[in-house]
This record gives structure tokens, sequence and C-alpha cells, in this order.
């Protein structure tokens, strides 16, 4: 299947250097347990973006469970986070994708020693990463070099 | 249908627009549709109609700029449930995977033109939809992923060996993502490796710097974790069909 589409023509021109790529994204919605859903956007200063759409990835929520050492572990929250990864061809065109950070479900054990052995819990956290979802290759963003 | 996605397009962008859903090779065993979601995205849309699932399917948006004639980009966008697995399930039959297509728009890009395609797909019983190039696209990052996962055991059972530090261990990690991406010769390798030791630098970040100080795993106890995880991903790789292992570099597209 292939599908071809087309955007409204208007051009200029744009100086030199100031086309560098740069993650111009926007949070779409904080979820619990630190889930984030973001428009993963790449801008340059003179105005060329590259909305990749919607995206989203996991965080955590932990802790709220007695230790090994009876102690209690107050609940906290771990945000999913990304990382805008752009590479200069050197031709005008640049390679970019996104790393995004975050959690999978924390997992959960019980104790090997410890004054709460026999009740107390031990948490693991999963942190996990989404790279192998999109890749832009030679994407011109206009400069003159 | 075909009227139907020519019309969304036109209200999209208020210029002619052609859609070849009628030069497209229809297999049977998926059907394909776009539409237009309310924020502007076309949506690609891939429904599996066969009994085997879908694990692995590439997407292909090429851009072609008036601005720079000559020139063309693309968007590449992966599915795979083998290399994400901690974020992707098999597509089984009926159900939908929905691609998002960029937008792109702005004075030095102005004009561009996509044409998006499923170039590639692979079903659990090893059979495949779409350009054998780029079927082995996707197999050679499966292979990459594998290779990649049992290399970094290597690296993760030697820092435990030697007891390396949080730091020297992440270097390491680093340094094998860069090594994996130059020697890429497609993005599939590049992105599929480069997720492992990512994976591996990421998480050794995280237990050094985020939540609870009691339920942050030690360097060991982070490094069994890894190679107990890593060690399942691989299995999962190598009983999948085509095996990862068999794959061999032929017929490698430029892009």
């Amino acid at each position: 299947m292939l599908v071809y589409f087309a955007s409204e023509a208007r051009i200029s021109s744009v100086s030199a250097g100031k086309c560098d790529p740069r993650d111009a994204s926007s949070v779409i919605a904080r979820f619990d347990c630190g889930r984030f859903e973001w428009e993963l956007v790449v801008a340059d200063e003179a105005g060329d973006t590259y909305d990749e759409g919607a995206y989203n990835q996991s965080g955590m929520c932990g802790g709220g469970y007695t230790d090994c050492s009876c102690d209690l572990v107050d609940a906290y929250t771990l945000d999913a986070s990304k990382d805008f990864v752009p590479t200069d061809n050197g031709d005008g065109t640049w390679n970019w994708y996104w790393d995004l950070y975050g959690y999978n479900q924390a997992t959960y054990g019980g104790c090997t020693s410890g004054t709460c052995e026999g009740t107390g819990e031990t948490e693991t956290q999963n942190p996990t990463v989404a790279m192998y979802q999109g890749f832009d290759q030679n994407e011109y963003i206009g400069c003159t070099y | 249908m075909k009227c139907k996605v020519q019309f969304l397009l036109l209200l999209l962008f208020g210029v002619a627009v052609h859609s070849a859903l009628a030069q497209s090779s229809q297999d049977p065993r998926m059907k394909m549709t776009t539409e237009t979601a309310p924020d502007g995205h076309v949506l690609f849309k891939v429904e599996n109609l066969s009994a085997q699932p879908i694990t692995a399917m590439v997407l292909q948006v090429t851009h072609s700029y008036p601005t720079n004639p000559g020139h063309s980009g693309q968007s590449l966008r992966y599915f795979d449930s083998l290399i994400n697995s901690d974020t992707e399930r098999d597509l089984l039959r009926y159900q939908t995977h929905t691609f998002t297509l960029p937008k792109i728009s702005g004075p030095n890009v102005a004009g561009v033109r996509s044409d998006a395609a499923l170039r590639a797909a692979i079903f659990a019983d090893g059979s495949s939809y779409g350009d054998p190039q780029w079927v082995n696209r996707l197999m050679l990052g499966r292979k990459a992923a594998s290779q990649s996962l049992e290399e970094a055991v290597k690296i993760l059972q030697a820092a435990k060996a030697s007891g390396a530090s949080r730091d020297v261990l992440t270097k390491q990690a680093e340094d094998a993502k860069s090594v994996k991406a130059k020697a890429a010769r497609v993005p599939e390798e590049k992105m599929a490796a480069g997720q492992v030791y990512e994976t591996i630098a990421w998480s050794l970040k995280s237990d050094a710097t985020a939540g609870s100080p009691s339920t942050s795993l030690s360097v060991t106890a982070r490094i069994d974790e890894l190679i107990s995880r890593f060690g399942r991903q691989q299995q999962r790789l190598l009983n999948s069909k085509p095996s990862p292992v068999a794959t061999s570099p032929v017929g490698l597209a430029a892009n």
C-alpha cells in the first residue's frame, strides 16, 4: 500500500547555522505513575517543524511496603523521560531519533535475611528503553552550508 | 475507500493528492487503511487478517523537498514484538497497529511530498510480506539485537567478575553502542543494537539517581537482573521464525 500526500508550498531562504534541529516536543498528558505522552516534534529556528506524532512511555509507582529491615518504604513515583538524538550528516541533512526512557512494573519478592525476613518484601525497579520505534534519515531542514 | 482517502487528504492539505491504493499489492493477510486524525496527522493502519500473528513491520515515509530538488529524506517506523518486547506484543488476528505519519511544515520544507508504504512485515510462522530487501533489513535488526544481547551479557559477566564500578560499566555500554552504530549498514542494525546497550546505561543511571535508595539495586544486583532479562529476550529471538541467526546480509538497500 502506498499513500502519497503533500503540503502547501511556501519557500523562503534562511541563513546558515540557524537550522540545527532541536527537540520542540510538548507534553500531551501526564498520567498516574509517571506515564507521559509527548507530541514529538523536531524544529529549527527558521520555523520548520517535523511533528512525528504522539508517543508515550510508562513510569512507575513504587514503595509503600515494608522492607526486610522492617522499615516502611515510602511510596514514590519515577517519571518517564526522553532524549532527542540528532546527527549532522554535513550536507544540510540530519538523522534523528528519540530514546524514550521508562519503567516496566516493579517486581516484588520475599526477604532472605533481615529482622522482617518472614514478612518484609524486596522491590526491583525495571528500567526500560524504547529506541527501535522510529528513525528519520537524511531529513532536509533548509540550511545553506 | 480510495475516494475516501483522497477526500480526507484533500481536506488536510488543500492540494492535489494521489492515493496509490489501487497500485498496491494487497495481501489478503493484511488490511491497510489510512485516515486523518483530529490533530491532522495521517494514520496508517494495518489490521492482521491472518491466523498467524504479525511480529514485525516497517513503514517507510519518503519525503521529497521542492526546496531541495533531487534530495529525499525518510521517516522509518518500526513495530517488532521481539525487539520491543517490553512495549509491543504480537499483532494477533483482527488486531490493528497504527503508524502515525509525520507532519512537516515551515518555510524551508514547504511543499514536501510524502510517500508512505508498508515495506515489509514478518509473521510468526516465518512467512513475510513485502520487498525481500526490506524483510532482510528487519531480520538484520533482529540479528543485531541477538548479537548485542549475547555480547552485552559477556560485558556484564566480565564487569561482575572484575567488580567494575557503575561508571565503568556505563562507559563500556556506551562505547559498545557507539561501535555498533558506526558498524551498522542499515538503521535497523543501529537502532536494535543501540537499544540493548542503552538499556544497560539507563538502568545503571536510574539506580544511581532515582527512587528510594533502599529500592535501588547495587551494581552487582543490576547486572544479575540484566543478564536474566537479556537471556529471556535472547531466547525469544532464537525461538522466532525466521531464525535471526541464519540471516545473511544480501541485497541490502542503500537507504
